[in-house]
């Protein structure tokens, strides 16, 4: 598995399209798109981590750029709810950031995104157990 | 509403050492309406939970379900088929739908994942403030809607007391005093007079101080023969 899995609202797709005409290649992250970054709740999180990623991005429009008016708000409250989960079970909460991206800062994510899989290198891997879900 | 918190996820971890099936068990009552034991909540902490086996190597099977009111044994004895084979139940209901949830389990272990915090009602979104003591003989009435039981903070019948200050508490200045909301509510509804009122001291046996109480509703109380 991909040590990052970054979350990006639709939206924001654009900035890796660019990023990706403009020949940079991003390792060590998979990348789902979802609806709208206000979609992705704290077990959606909690369960990627599970799951075997090692950090998780998720990206959002930029504040007042949400179709659905208020979306990358919720995903900044679901993220540090996710945060708080993961310093109670002893994990650290600097396995989930959020960003927010308009289609036209595809930098911005690039560098989001590579801080992120250094990130996850530094903290490793969750121990997990064979052929957990 | 019941307003209730989650426990702190060291206490929960801690309380289910050594439990190797674990049913994390819902309320759709008023523990989903304050966000603390509805679905969302349920299959989050079952996610940290499992995680935090994950993390530990621990082998632990966790599942979930969320049912309409854990307060009421009808509605728990419909998930009798998922207490099989688990050796604890995490109730994420008040202590109502805990200890039902118990009295219908007799052989599993109930786990409270909540602490119940009182009666009250959201103040904005995400905020929960106590309204009701419970205490067994309204006064709201005479009190401009405003309980001075749950509501001020030495449940004085007759306040305010000398520590009131620019409407607030003296014992936390960011609550409001509630003898000044009392009275600022009596001038609107237009009947000061009322303060003019002394309220004698409650009896409190119609509260807890005089063991549980128990209510009963004859007319709804069927006969011997309709329950036979």
């Amino acid at each position: 598995m991909n040590k990052v899995v970054t979350l990006i609202c639709s939206a924001a797709l654009g900035a890796l399209e660019l990023a990706k005409e403009n020949d940079i290649v991003i390792t060590d992250t998979a990348v789902v798109e979802v609806p709208c970054s206000g979609r992705v709740d704290e077990a959606t999180i909690l369960r990627t981590l599970r799951q075997g990623a090692q950090a998780v991005l998720v990206v959002g429009c930029l504040a007042s750029n949400c179709r659905f008016s208020t979306g990358n708000f919720e995903a900044h409250r679901n993220v540090d709810e996710a945060k708080r989960i993961l310093e109670e079970i002893g994990l650290s909460p600097s396995r989930v950031e959020m960003v927010e991206v308009s289609s036209a800062q595809y930098m911005k994510l690039v560098e989001a995104m590579e801080m992120m899989a250094d990130r996850a290198g530094e903290l490793g891997p969750i121990r997990l157990l064979e052929g957990d879900p | 509403m019941i307003i209730a918190e989650r426990k702190g996820l060291d206490r929960i971890i801690e309380m289910l050492d050594g439990r190797r099936s674990i049913l994390v068990a819902g309320c759709r009552s008023c523990v989903s309406v304050c966000q603390a034991g509805g679905e969302r909540e349920v299959v989050a902490l079952a996610e940290a939970l499992r995680l935090h086996a994950a993390s530990k190597g621990m082998d632990r099977s966790i599942d979930t379900v969320t049912i309409e009111r854990q307060c009421e044994k009808e509605w728990v004895m419909e998930i009798a088929p998922l207490i099989e084979g688990k050796d604890a139940i995490l109730s994420m209901a008040c202590g109502v739908g805990a200890q039902i949830m118990q009295q219908a389990f007799t052989d599993v272990q109930v786990f409270p994942g909540l602490n119940t915090e009182g009666m009250g009602a959201p103040e904005v979104q995400g905020v929960y403030e106590e309204r009701c003591g419970g205490c067994g003989d309204c006064v709201l009435h005479l009190t401009g809607g405003i309980c001075p039981v749950a509501r001020c903070s030495k449940s004085l019948l007759n306040g305010p007391c000398g520590g009131s200050q620019d409407g607030r508490c003296e014992i936390d200045p960011e609550k409001p005093c509630a003898w000044d909301m009392i009275y600022r509510s009596l001038v609107r509804l237009g009947r000061p007079d009322l303060l003019e009122i002394n309220i004698p001291p409650k009896d409190w046996s119609h509260s807890h101080h005089g063991g549980p109480r128990r209510v009963v509703r004859k007319r709804a109380v069927l006969s011997e023969e309709e329950v036979a």
